[in-house]
């Protein structure tokens, strides 16, 4: 974490005058290297030998935050979900040299459930309470027959039941997740709007 | 931006100029995160990087939202500027705070330094309404 290192030096020597500076240098001067010095080593596995999917326990810790879609609330300001969506820095990192996804690229998206309120800067929608999460992993050669990697992916859906400890994610895996098996149908076909939430499904991303 | 555990996700803000003009996503890094973890306090030296970051353009109904494939929502868009704090208890002590509050612009690019912000401006609301330390902890997951 080199970057953290040299922030956190600046933050004690200096104040943090040439933060943005920092930040903007350690972009191009090959953190990418440093970054898969850690988590990527040995990725934590989500699919099995059989093609079953599960979303990582540890993307918190080892991935990289790619950015949020929020979801419109249906009426008023605000938004009533958010989808935060993760990856591994070295898929990302050869993402952008290579311009693709590399096999064994997962996306893990993350979806929370909202609470609109004002506040001093505005009205604000944060994350309130995760309502599950979608898994994605790239399997160009579809090494799965079993499974259909639709568009190269390889899609799990897991929705959280009940209302328990949402910051606990390991242990709510470890209780939600079972292994999903991707269902048969057609390789075409539309992207499937929203997360299902009437019941535990698993389904990918497009169908 | 290479702080890699994310401590809160995103925020969206209403100036009531635009719908949804803004995704506040707050980071913190990981050494200060474990300390936390593990004494419920945030050590000196915590930094908090809040990113600015605009909704994608242009947009399609009058709350500013647009339609994608999972709905009518907010996609994220240009980078605007940052917020930072900094957990330093002696350093700011004289400004009645355990923080320094940092403003690098709202808009990009974000400035290459930045002056302490005064305690009317920032921490005021921080210390009256954050629920952990001048942190916003009750909207923050994983901070819980």
């Amino acid at each position: 974490m080199k970057i953290v290192a040299r922030v956190a030096s600046l933050a004690s020597l200096v104040g943090i005058a040439a933060f943005a500076l920092a930040l903007r240098s350690s972009v191009v001067d090959g953190e990418s290297d440093v970054r898969m010095s850690r988590a990527d080593e040995k990725p934590e596995a989500v699919v099995d030998a059989q093609g079953n999917l599960r979303v990582p326990s540890s993307y918190h810790a080892d991935y990289e935050f790619l950015g949020t879609w929020a979801i419109a609330a249906d009426k008023g300001v605000g938004s009533k979900e958010l989808h935060n969506v993760y990856a591994r820095p070295s898929t990302i990192a050869e993402y952008h040299t290579r311009g693709r996804f590399p096999d064994g690229t997962v996306l893990v998206k993350e979806v929370y459930e909202t609470s609109t309120a004002p506040m001093t800067t505005g009205t604000v929608s944060h994350a309130q309470t995760v309502k599950g999460w979608f898994a994605m992993v790239k399997d160009s050669n579809n090494s799965h027959p079993r499974q259909l990697a639709v568009g190269g992916w390889l899609g799990v859906v897991v929705v959280r039941r009940g209302k328990s400890d949402e910051n606990n994610v390991n242990r709510l895996q470890k209780r939600l997740v079972s292994p999903a098996t991707y269902p048969p149908g057609p390789r075409t076909g539309s992207i499937r709007p929203g997360i299902q939430r009437s019941s535990r499904r698993r389904e990918g991303w497009h169908r | 931006m290479g702080l890699r555990r994310v401590a809160v996700d995103s925020d969206g803000l209403n100036d009531n100029k635009e719908g949804f003009p803004e995704y506040h996503n707050v980071y913190i890094e990981p050494g200060s995160y474990e300390i936390y973890k593990k004494t419920g306090e945030f050590p000196d030296g915590t930094i908090m990087f809040k990113e600015l970051q605009r909704v994608l353009k242009p947009q399609q109904f009058p709350d500013g939202s647009r339609s994608e494939p999972s709905g009518r929502g907010y996609s994220p868009g240009e980078f605007n500027g940052a917020d930072v704090t900094v957990k330093d208890s002696k350093r700011y002590a004289q400004t009645g705070s355990t923080w320094g509050y940092y403003n690098f612009n709202h808009h990009e690019p974000k400035a290459p330094t930045a002056k302490l912000r005064p305690k009317s401006e920032c921490a005021f609301c921080h210390q009256a309404s954050a629920k952990k330390d001048e942190v916003w902890k009750q909207f923050y997951r994983l901070l819980e």
